[in-house]
């Protein structure tokens, strides 16, 4: 059997740098990937395939998480989620959800790297500093800027993180007029609107076409490349060993390091792969879940647990989104246009409530983005079914809706992200009664949100709420919920130097293990408030200069 | 990648599985109305034909249904669900007005609609198949119902490109 120099199983945001820079070195690489091997050609724009089914992730009659949450009374509720058709499964493909992403890139803050310092303790919480700081990932924030590609235009806020270059490695995406509109907005509210950096190509490179602007973005596999997935802008640059349809169901470990992992072709059948160290990179909840059921006598409780460790403080994003409904009606013809120009990205964002002060207390807030509703015309029409009552309408009065909505009308929404605050009532472990199409146990998440994540939510909501007024936008709403985002999940494998409090240390290797690294978003201790997948692609970028590192010195 | 957008999808069909999954009551045998003649009656309620817009039975809706439920792509309880609906619906229609539903007058059928959206099932089932109407409607043209793009004129949408060269079912 050939040992690999590297072995990473999962070949998304987390696991791609890695095989990028050790491939690009000369090393010896095998990629891990349980969904299909995908290109920039099987892509198309087909709504009902990619909107209404979920052709890109398992069916959940063969493979689910299984759910708790917990009652007012604290008593709990369980919930399969074959049965509740709940799914915790996000892009099953070569590069991961990556390829499904609409690429709104922030960086974290210095502050969340020391929120514990900065914020204090909150009661419930689990709050906690990184072992590393923003100046240690800053320059990995940098790589993913010019390798992975992302686009923007830096603007001096409040909250402008710092930056060792001016500016973006790529210049913005063209923009939809209507950033001009909250621009003007903002600034009449004394609001300082920003442009959302996009991991997208504004023009070509040497093996991705820049945006082609088709208006299906966000859930979408992109057939240009221009999106920033590590299947685009990594993996097809680089040679290595693919195991597609591979799942790898566990991890042989003695007390000091990993020898081999096994896994299921797409017949089922069991196979071995040897390496020199091995990376684990299967999104938060599922990276977790192989290291519980790799347990052995050597690690009872799983790898990674012995101080009971793993699967805790498991985060989301919180937050949720809101919209108001812009009229054409009371528009000039100039304005009329504007208004219905497709395809252009809005690419509008406010980060002025990142902290705030509240009773003499600074709290930590979060981000504001703005974007037109989904362009599927399938999801929008199914939203205006109850128009604007709470009645089902039918008949020429639902067309008449219809037409109103598309024709007289364009939705304006905005999504909330801040800090999923890390409890010890949310956590991932594995179900000892429910397995999947393979016969491994699967997941179970216990979801619980601390009480401050909403109020957070709703102020920075309320503020987004007065842009849409000023705009002069109708049926304004918003709901912030404690609804866990499934393509927001972090934390479980948190990170730090005291291995009694986390299960990797600050280079991202399990405690005790000598070669055994966990690479995705299961590392963070806190989230930052902003989507994870740039700090994704930096830290591990910074792994693989570590590991990289490791192995030029034998 | 499950989005906050697919989520609320997801939440909209919740009470639907629910209804399907927990159904008391077997549903009567109404046999002189099959599924088609239900389905085709009430789609054309539901969606008239208007000046821009042919009628369901012209864009081959019910044609549409029938591929999803057969399709591996729909749940078994979304299968049955829509199947009981259309049987509840005559069940309400018989005990309202002695007769299936597509054998009721126009003002009829639209008291008995009216009836059933009270109900929870009811609602349920019109949001079901009015979604499914727009996924033929509004879906990309290979799926044989957005005839010339009729649906997305109709609304000034432009589709996506590249399209798919392929229906999923």
């Amino acid at each position: 059997m050939k040992t690999f120099d590297i072995c990473i199983v999962g070949s998304g945001a987390g696991g791609s740098p890695i095989a990028y820079e050790l491939s690009r070195a000369g090393f010896s690489v095998a990629v891990f990937e349980k969904g299909a091997h995908y290109n920039k050609t099987d892509f198309s724009k087909d709504e009902i395939a990619v909107c209404r089914r979920d052709i890109y992730t398992p069916d959940l009659k063969d493979e689910q998480h299984t759910i708790v949450t917990y009652n007012s009374d604290g008593t709990e509720e369980y919930f399969s989620g074959a049965d509740e058709q709940w799914s915790f499964w996000n892009g099953s493909m070569l590069g991961g959800s990556s390829n499904l992403m609409s690429g709104y890139f922030h960086r974290l803050k210095p502050d969340d790297f020391k929120q514990l310092s900065v914020y204090g303790a909150i009661d419930g919480a689990n709050v906690a500093d990184w072992p590393i700081s923003y100046s240690d990932l800053e320059p990995y924030y940098t790589k993913v800027e010019q390798i992975v590609g992302v686009s923007g235009r830096v603007v001096e806020h409040a909250h402008q993180e710092p930056r060792s270059t001016k500016d973006f490695a790529y210049p913005p995406t063209e923009e939809q007029p209507m950033s001009g509109w909250i621009d003007e907005a903002c600034k009449k509210l004394g609001f300082t609107s920003i442009p959302i950096p996009r991991a997208i190509l504004p023009y070509n490179t040497e093996l991705r076409d820049g945006c082609s602007y088709s208006n299906f973005c966000g859930s979408y596999g992109c057939a240009t490349d221009a999106k920033g997935s590590a299947r685009a802008a990594l993996l097809q640059r680089i040679k290595y060993d693919l195991f597609a349809d591979s799942f790898v169901y566990k991890i042989d470990a003695d007390s000091k390091q990993v020898n081999q992992i096994h896994y299921y072709d797409k017949n089922h059948k069991s196979h071995s792969i040897k390496a020199k160290i091995f990376v684990i990179s299967a999104q938060a909840h599922e990276s977790v879940r192989l290291l519980m059921n790799s347990k052995n006598s050597d690690h009872p409780d799983g790898i990674g647990n012995t101080h009971k460790q793993l699967g805790k403080n498991l985060i989301f994003s919180a937050g949720g989104s809101g919209s108001g409904r812009i009229l054409a009606k009371h528009l000039d013809h100039k304005k009329r246009k504007e208004l219905f120009t497709r395809g252009l990205f809005v690419n509008r964002s406010i980060q002025d409530w990142y902290s705030y002060s509240k009773n003499n207390r600074v709290i930590k807030g979060g981000t504001i983005d703005f974007l037109y509703e989904h362009a599927n015309p399938i999801v929008r029409a199914i939203r205006e079914l109850r128009g604007n009552d709470t009645q089902v309408l039918y008949g020429r009065k639902l067309q008449k809706r219809l037409e109103f909505a598309f024709k007289e009308s364009r939705v304006l929404k905005f999504e909330i992200f801040n800090d999923w605050l890390p409890t010890d009532r949310c956590y991932i472990g594995v179900d000892d009664h429910v397995r999947d199409k393979f016969g491994v146990n699967v997941g179970k998440l216990h979801l619980h949100a601390h009480s401050q994540d909403l109020e957070v939510g709703k102020y920075l909501a309320s503020k987004a709420q007065m842009v849409l007024e000023e705009l002069g936008a109708v049926e304004i709403e918003s709901n912030i919920s404690a609804a866990p985002p499934p393509n927001l999940i972090a934390g479980g494998c948190r990170f730090g130097d005291d291995p009694k409090t986390s299960v990797l240390d600050s280079s991202c290797r399990v405690h005790g293990l000598d070669n055994l690294y966990v690479c995705d978003a299961s590392f963070m201790p806190t989230g930052g408030s902003v989507p994870y997948t740039w700090t994704i692609y930096a830290n591990s970028f910074r792994v693989a200069d570590i590991i990289l590192q490791r192995l030029k010195n034998g | 990648m499950k989005t906050r957008r697919d989520m609320l999808k997801s939440a909209a069909l919740m009470p639907m599985l629910l209804l399907a999954s927990t159904s008391c009551s077997k549903p009567p045998q109404i046999k002189d109305a099959t599924f088609e003649d239900t389905v085709k009656i009430l789609l054309d309620d539901l969606f008239p034909k208007t000046d821009t817009l042919p009628s369901s039975s012209q864009l081959n809706i019910l044609d549409y249904i029938n591929r999803v439920l057969h399709s591996k792509f729909t749940s078994d309880d979304d299968k049955l669900f829509l199947k009981n609906g259309a049987t509840w619906l005559n069940e309400s229609a018989v005990e309202r007005f002695d007769r299936s539903f597509h054998l009721l007058d126009s003002k009829q059928r639209g008291l008995v609609i009216e009836a059933i959206l009270l109900k929870r099932w009811g609602e349920s089932f019109i949001i079901s198949l009015s979604s499914y109407y727009f996924e033929a409607l509004l879906g990309e043209p290979i799926y044989g119902s957005n005839i010339d793009m009729v649906g997305w004129k109709w609304l000034n949408h432009i589709g996506g490109k590249p399209q798919p060269t392929k229906a999923l079912f």
